[in-house]
Order: C-alpha cells, then sequence, then structure tokens
C-alpha cells in the first residue's frame, strides 16, 4: 500500500450538458484531471497536488473558476497554492496545470476526491455557462510520520547508540592490554639504559 | 436590433474598462517550491505575487515558463495572483527561475510572434517574478549503514594490526 504510487494518469471529461444546439459544439470545453504526485503519502508532509486543464474546444474558456473543497482545514494545512482560483480566459487548444501543496495532520485512509471547475463555454456576451468535474485520485493511505521515520530516515542516532553500546566492550580489553604493556615498557627501559 | 444595441453598449464598456490600462506596477512576490524530493516524484513550483498599480486595472495576465510555454495566470483574489508548474525532480535545475508575466497586450504581441515564426524573447514583459529553488532534500548523502561498516572496518583493522606486530 506504501508503494502505491498515487498518479492517476486518467482524464476525465465532465462536459454534462449534452450538446443540443451546432452552435454549442464550438465553444469551450475544458478536461481537468486532478493527480497526486507522490510516492508516498506522509503525516505532517508535502502532498503535491495538481490539476492539468486542457481546453479542447474551440473558443475560449472565459472567467474559470476552480475550486478543491476536498481539504479541509483541519486535516489539511495549506503550504503552497491556493484550492481556489480563477482564470480569466483559457485559450482554444492549450493546457497548463495548477499546482497546490498540502500538509496533511492526520494519518489514515484519505479519499482524494473530485474538484468543480464552472466557466463560460465562449466570450459572446450570452454565453452559456458550464460546470465541470475533475478526474478523482481516489482513496490513499497518509502513513504516520513514526513509521516512515522507522523505514527511511538515517538512523544516525540509532548507530550512535550502537556504537556507544559496543565500546565497551572494545574498549576495556583495549585499556587493560594497553596498561600492562605500558608498565612491561617501563620495567625494561631501565634495564635498556646500563 | 434592441439586442444589438445592448452587445454594442457592453462591446463600449469592455473597451472603456480595457483603455484603463495598468501604469507603473508594484510587484510583491514570494515562491514556493518543494523541499523533500524523497517523497515526491515532481517538484511543484509555486509563484505568488501581488499587483499594485498606480493608476488603472490589471488585465487578464499570461505568464512564459522556462519551457517557453505560455500559461494563464491563476487569480485567487483582486491583484492577488500564482503561477504554479511542475518539473521532474530529477532534471530540475538549482537557482533562480525568472518568470515573465505578460499583459493581455504582450500575449496579443507574443501569439502574432508566434504566427510569424519570431522569436517571442523581443516581446517586452509587463513584469517579471523570481522563484528561487534551493534544491531539495534527496535522501542522505553517506547512508548510516555505510558509516558503521566504514569505521566497523578500520577498528578490526587497528586490532588486527596490532595482533600481528604483538604476536611477531
Amino acid at each position: 500500500m506504501l508503494k502505491k504510487l498515487l498518479v492517476v494518469l486518467t482524464v476525465l471529461t465532465v462536459g454534462l450538458g449534452v450538446e443540443e444546439k451546432s452552435g454549442e459544439s464550438q465553444g469551450a470545453r475544458l478536461l481537468v484531471s486532478k493527480q497526486i504526485l507522490n510516492r508516498y503519502l506522509v503525516e505532517g508532509k508535502d502532498i503535491e497536488v495538481r490539476y492539468s486543464i486542457h481546453n479542447i474546444g474551440k473558443a475560449p474558456a472565459i472567467n474559470v473558476q476552480l475550486t478543491d473543497n476536498g481539504f479541509n482545514s483541519d486535516a489539511f494545512e495549506i503550504v503552497g497554492g491556493h484550492t481556489s482560483s480563477s482564470f480569466a480566459r483559457i485559450p482554444p487548444e492549450s493546457n497548463f496545470s495548477h499546482v497546490v501543496v498540502v500538509r496533511p495532520n492526520k494519518y489514515g485512509y484519505f479519499n482524494f476526491t473530485r474538484s468543480e471547475v464552472v466557466y463560460r463555454i465562449s466570450d459572446t456576451p450570452n454565453a452559456k455557462t458550464r460546470k465541470a468535474y475533475s478526474s478523482e485520485p481516489g482513496e490513499g493511505g497518509i502513513v504516520a510520520f513514526r513509521d516512515f521515520d522507522k523505514k527511511f530516515s538515517a538512523h544516525y542516532w540509532d548507530w550512535l547508540a550502537f556504537a556507544l553500546m559496543t565500546s565497551p566492550s572494545l574498549v576495556i580489553p583495549l585499556a587493560l592490554w594497553y596498561k600492562s604493556k605500558s608498565t612491561y615498557e617501563k620495567l625494561n627501559k631501565p634495564a635498556k639504559k646500563h | 436590433m434592441f439586442f444589438k444595441f445592448i452587445s454594442s453598449i457592453l462591446l463600449v464598456i469592455f473597451f472603456a474598462t480595457y483603455s484603463f490600462a495598468c501604469t507603473d506596477p508594484q510587484v510583491t512576490s514570494k515562491s514556493f517550491t518543494t523541499q523533500d524530493a524523497t517523497i515526491v516524484a515532481h517538484i511543484g513550483f509555486i509563484s505568488e505575487f501581488t499587483v499594485k498599480c498606480s493608476s488603472g486595472d490589471v488585465s487578464s495576465l499570461y505568464a512564459e515558463l522556462g519551457d517557453n510555454s505560455i500559461v494563464p495566470v491563476a487569480i485567487i483574489e483582486k491583484n492577488h495572483y500564482q503561477v504554479s508548474w511542475t518539473e521532474d525532480s530529477k532534471t530540475a535545475r538549482k537557482g533562480q527561475y525568472r518568470i515573465k508575466i505578460f499583459n493581455e497586450e504582450g500575449y496579443a504581441a507574443i501569439r502574432k510572434a508566434l504566427r510569424a515564426n519570431e522569436p517571442t524573447s523581443t516581446v517586452p514583459e509587463f513584469f517579471s517574478v523570481i522563484v528561487n529553488y534551493p534544491g531539495a532534500y534527496n535522501g542522505p548523502w553517506l547512508r548510516s549503514e555505510c558509516l558503521a561498516m566504514i569505521i566497523s572496518v578500520l577498528v578490526s583493522y587497528y586490532a588486527i594490526s596490532t595482533k600481528a606486530k604483538i604476536v611477531s
């Protein structure tokens, strides 16, 4: 579960309205994919959310409002970017991405839900407003920081403790030997002088 | 007829608002980049900036990213904007990234240059923002197991060599 790669590359189109009029099919059409770019989801560490927005229509999308209510403030802290933003104009046949970085306060399973996008389908004054939804990254397990640290940290303190614990068995015999060696050398020294 | 009249009024209002373009913009920006590359495969670059004009309003803004793509700038609230993109953590270079921001006229000039197959670098930007990427943590430089092994090899070498000296 840990190694579950959460990059979901599905692009979900959601133009919910059925296009009845021929003129309407010429309008803007946005595809929004919401992806979690993490290898691991860890409590208190960054989670990168990328919204890739493609306008596959023939007209610019006007006054695009992208809102994601999936990250509530008691479970997540938003550290970079904004979950609610708008774009004045998205040109036709273009794509770009919007990035938000959040940090989870809790661990456990979390369902990453879809975000919502509302836009006008062309720049004519009477253009229709369309509501669409992004793809859903789905459920992901957020690992507790302690468990992650146990597995991936450098363990310098653990090794230092190990070195301290093993040092008596090495240092004591060495000290004893050195002591006896130096006493014998002292005894030998006067004999050498004469 | 009435509809045409209304739409022409709307157009007049549209152009009237656009004629008051922002002059002498004062930009304050802050940037955020992912610091820990052990858990993410891509580095997220986020630049947030506020624009204050001495007169006029800011038209819709566009940003030119490092790969020369032109993207629309996200509006967070009035005069507060966000530009963001991601790069693979292996290929992202450390240092400062200068992001050119264009207004409506600049964007039109870029489109024109692209159509004419001319370089877009000659188009003057409205202003630019700097995103600083100091690099991300890719795990410890020397693994602690290696360090422990090196120390134990040194200790045993000292012990064995001393013993060999005594025996001889």
